[in-house]
């Protein structure tokens, strides 16, 4: 059966109760295991990469395999025949006086 | 100035005059330890040469203007600024000057030393104390930036075109870079030739910095492969993220500036 609007009037609205007390909160006695959390699934786009990328921090201690690495790299990129001896030695020269003036002791 | 009961500030100075002291202090080993690592590249006296007056000059100033509320540690501040006070110091010194001939070595030190003070400019990561575009810690990959870096500059400033040698050295250097994309030379021209920071040609080109870091890392590794001769290399393409800048740059200009030499000048014959 259906209701009809208007069968039961409202008589009285009767007054809400005013909270008298607050209960005093109880202390945290325990806390409950943290769930194992899954793999990411995804990671979204890089956003606000607006500086220059990530740069390796020389030491003095590997001056010596530095500037090895330098004369490596220049036989490799100007092999006997491509270029000036002189050439080569000024371009390897000023790489390694560049990296040199670098290197900094590190001390307090 | 404003001077208090024990504290004096100076004028636009975050810092107190009494820290200020104390941060020369606690660096005054460290920037000496700058100054000297100058000299020892370049086979300087870094006390004879003023190289430890500058340094100490350039600590006292940057001690001065530190703001610690910036979140920078004060030697990440500062090594920069103190170690371009010291190679500018370097170079106004008599043994600058006089050379390496003085000490018996050949001229060709005299010219790398030219030569390394472009490379600080190019790169000036290295002085802060890191390899510049050391990206998953390949040492190598950084060294080979700098060796084409220094070998484009050597060709571009120490050129001799009426030495028949030196002439087909820049003839091959210009010929490899001026077969590259219009926007690849351009990078090149600007990064070597006028000597902008990629983050500038990233801001002038409207993009984004990583986008012209990457593309020029592309670039560099293709030149050392050209240089050497060892193995054909394949021809960068250029990257999605910087399309719309080379189809910008192929309707303002005809060529790359590489490509321009080779055309205006008698190399290409």
């Amino acid at each position: 059966m259906v209701k009809k609007i208007g069968d039961k009037k409202v008589g009285k609205i009767n007054p809400t109760d005013v909270a008298k007390e607050i209960e005093r909160a109880h202390s945290v006695s325990e806390v409950a295991p943290v769930k194992a959390t899954k793999g990411v699934q995804s990671v979204s786009g890089l956003s606000g990469l607006s500086k220059r990328g990530a740069t390796r921090v020389m030491s003095l201690a590997e001056r010596e395999e530095l500037l090895r690495l330098v004369s490596e790299e220049a036989e490799r990129m100007f092999p006997k025949g491509t270029l000036p001896q002189d050439k080569r030695e000024i371009i390897e020269g000023a790489v390694k006086m560049a990296l040199d003036s670098a290197l900094v002791e590190e001390k307090d | 100035m404003v001077t208090g009961e024990n504290t004096e500030i100076i004028a636009s100075t975050p810092l107190s005059k009494e820290e200020v002291e104390q941060l020369v202090v606690e660096n005054q080993g460290w920037a000496e330890s700058i100054a000297r690592s100058v000299a020892r590249a370049w086979s300087m006296d870094w006390r004879g040469d003023g190289l430890d007056g500058a340094a100490m000059e350039a600590l006292l100033f940057c001690a001065r203007r530190f703001d610690p509320a910036r979140g920078i540690p004060f030697r990440g501040y500062a090594r920069r600024r103190i170690h371009e006070a010291s190679t500018e110091e370097a170079r106004k010194s008599k043994s600058w000057k006089t050379g390496f001939q003085y000490k018996g070595s050949g001229s060709n030190q005299d010219k790398a030393r030219e030569l390394s003070v472009k490379l600080l400019d190019i790169f000036p990561e290295l002085r802060e104390g890191s390899l510049p575009f050391g990206e998953d810690d390949d040492v190598r990959g950084s060294i080979r930036t700098m060796l084409v870096g220094a070998s484009i500059s050597a060709f571009k400033d120490g050129i001799d075109i009426s030495s028949p040698e030196d002439a087909m050295d820049f003839k091959k250097v210009v010929g490899i870079v001026g077969a590259l994309e219009p926007i690849h030379q351009m990078l090149i021209w600007k990064t070597y030739w006028e000597g902008y920071s990629l983050r500038t040609v990233a801001e002038d080109w409207g993009t984004d910095e990583l986008n012209v870091i990457r593309e020029h890392k592309v670039i560099i590794d293709y030149l050392s492969k050209c240089f050497a001769a060892s193995k054909k290399a394949l021809r960068p393409k250029i990257r999605p993220g910087l399309r719309p800048v080379a189809f910008k740059l192929k309707k303002d200009l005809d060529m790359g500036p590489f490509a321009q030499i080779l055309v205006h000048t008698k190399l290409s014959k």
